[in-house]
């Protein structure tokens, strides 16, 4: 972009990251016990989660309440795909990338052709339901999923012969996605679809005189968001080799959700803000582990009282 | 495409909300080139004549023609796609987005780059935004706004964000223009500079529908008007004929309310 004072012979948001690149690898440098590795593949994934989430909800307005659901269909799918459909294959695993994504893009579609019927609280509702109908999918078709019990051995992928098998290069993995999927949005967030997506949310009966098929930009808001937590359970199969229904409740759900409100809807740099205070905040409370959710509705309400629009939103109003 | 010389073409309209006939029966053209003048008493059905117009509301009965083409089933951003836009007389600005971003954002139906365009910033998709963003600012040059596009469109004064609401709907590149009360809130002055503005409009071709309750402005600058009262036509004409029509005296004087106090 040509702005004024940018004397760089390249765009700006290159130098950016470079930066983060930058910062990933010292970060993998800088915390060498599996233990804090782990943390911040965790960071990783909730970011990819909150910003995928952000495109429904900060974007477009949409009360998205099952963003877990579509993590839990990208982890399952990506599992089955490489158990099941290519086991065996070096490159099933990479294959299952672009299936998981297309996926989770068309259920994201279809959920919400017959929930825009819907306004405001009674969308919420409808998520809710398609939530807990795919952890009952999870739960109960056994033959496929496990059932309860999950599903255990999935295999570390592999490129060629060399296999991401430690928390480290997981990390490298996991952080390239999230910085490609910030990228992404960064770009659609200031072209022709963020802006219908976020007219659409500032006011939809002014977006409709405007020329905006409103439906169709909710539905393609919630196919982006849907592929976008998809990817993070595509990544989070593998990583930890076994999945259970009880990885992609309505909890996991609200805590997304905190990491996109107290962080700051509609921003780029909130949800990632979000993600890491909500994945450090119970570390360095471990004595509290049990109290985790509390300890996010405490931080939920002291930023709807201190900062409505997320630590990042702009204050006013 | 029939050969009318109509831009827009009401024939029996009509709209009620339970029990209440808000737009009853109407049935008038607006030939092309026109400025056309609707005016009435408080709850007249002005209003609801644009909402069915641009198929916020769809009419119980009767049909719009725009240019020809029956316009009546569809969908207010098909509608819109075709050549018409309007302002709101409560003003509905995307408040939170910047003063260019709201202009932007009538662009983005009609842009021609796609998403993965976007992504990739390829230079065919730079190219566009370009040209968008030095559109959009000559659209808010003629509103007086270019020095506020960073700000958000929601902290403008009254008067800016009503000129901002027609310039984003000039965005969408109209033939024809419904404007409801555009100067409600605005001085004297103000309003004149409206009045010139929307005259330089209807200079390069725009046809204009606009609501007024400021006879002076209504009167000053359209060709013909129509009047409402109770959801029914009771005159048309020039301004001067209107103007000395009894029954347009004793609808408005019957309506006791000439306040201009506005409703959605
Ligand atoms: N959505 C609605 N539901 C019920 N009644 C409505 C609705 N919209 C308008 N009305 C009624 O229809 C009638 C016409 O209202 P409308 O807003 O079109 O009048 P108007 O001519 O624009 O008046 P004003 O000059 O005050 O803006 C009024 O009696 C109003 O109460
Ligand atoms: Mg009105």
């Amino acid at each position: 972009m040509e702005r004024a004072g940018n004397s760089l012979p390249f765009p700006r948001s290159f130098l950016v990251i470079l930066l983060l690149l930058i910062l990933v690898v010292v970060a993998a440098q800088v915390f060498t016990t599996r233990y804090s590795q782990h943390i911040l593949n965790m960071f990783g994934i909730y970011v990819i989660l909150s910003l995928g989430l952000d495109v429904a909800l900060g974007w477009t307005g949409l009360v998205h309440l099952a963003p877990a659901a579509f993590y839990g269909m990208g982890a399952y799918a990506s599992a089955l795909w490489v158990l099941r459909v290519m086991p065996g294959v070096w490159y099933g695993y990479w294959i299952s990338l672009p299936v998981v994504l297309i996926l989770n893009a068309a259920l994201g579609y279809l959920l919400a052709l017959p929930a825009l019927r819907l306004r405001g609280l009674y969308f919420a509702i409808a998520t809710l339901g398609f939530g807990e109908l795919v952890r009952s999918v999870l739960v109960n078709w056994v033959s496929l999923t496990g059932g309860p019990y999950g599903l255990k051995g999935i295999p570390r992928p592999y490129v060629g012969t060399f296999a991401i098998t430690s928390t480290s290069h997981f990390l490298y993995l996991i952080f390239a996605l999230a910085l490609a999927v910030g990228v992404v949005l960064f770009r659609l967030s200031r072209g022709p679809s963020g802006r219908a997506w976020m007219g659409i949310r500032e006011d939809e009966i002014a977006a409709t005189t405007l020329g905006i098929d409103v439906n169709r930009g909710k539905a393609e808001a919630l196919a982006v968001s849907a592929a976008i937590s998809g990817l993070a359970g595509w990544l989070f199969a593998p990583y930890v080799s076994y999945l259970s229904p009880s990885n992609f409740t309505l909890d996991e759900s609200i805590i997304i959700l905190c990491m996109v409100i107290i962080g700051g809807r509609g921003t780029i740099w909130g949800p990632v803000v979000g993600a890491a205070l909500l994945v450090l905040a119970p570390e360095l409370l471990r004595g509290l582990a049990q109290y985790r959710l509390l300890i996010y509705g405490v931080l939920l309400c002291a930023t709807m009282v201190v900062r409505p629009r997320g630590l990042l939103g702009r204050l006013r109003r | 495409m029939t050969k009318s010389g109509s831009c827009l073409e009401l024939n029996g309209v009509t709209k009620s909300f339970m029990g209440v006939v808000a737009v009853n029966d109407v049935t008038f053209q607006l030939e092309r080139g026109e400025i056309l003048g609707l005016i009435g008493p408080n709850g007249a059905g002005k209003t609801t004549l644009f909402n069915v117009i641009t198929k916020l509301s769809s009419p119980d009965s009767g049909t719009i023609r725009f240019q020809g083409q029956d316009i009546t089933q569809l969908r207010p951003h098909q509608v819109n796609r075709l050549g018409i836009a309007r302002t709101f007389q409560n003003i509905r600005l995307l408040d939170e987005l910047s003063v260019l971003d709201n202009v932007m954002t009538a662009y983005s139906p009609r842009v021609k780059t796609t998403k993965i365009g976007c992504i990739l910033n390829l230079p065919a998709y730079r190219t566009e935004e370009k040209t968008l963003r030095e559109r959009a600012y000559e659209l808010l040059e003629k509103g007086n706004l270019a020095d506020k596009a960073g700000i958000e469109a929601g902290s403008l004064a009254y008067a800016d964000q009503r000129r901002l609401e027609i310039a984003r709907a000039m965005a969408t590149g109209p033939e024809l223009l419904l404007l409801d009360e555009p100067t409600a809130g605005m001085s004297a002055t103000e309003a004149m500079e409206l009045t010139e503005y929307l005259a330089d409009l209807h200079e390069i071709g725009i046809n204009l529908l606009i609501i007024g309750h400021d006879m002076r402005f209504i009167m000053g600058l359209c060709q013909r008007i129509v009047v409402l009262n109770y959801g029914r036509i009771i005159a048309t004409g020039k301004p001067e004929d209107i103007q000395g029509n009894e029954e347009v005296i004793k609808a408005y004087l019957g309506g006791s309310h000439h306040a201009t106090s506005g409703r959605a």
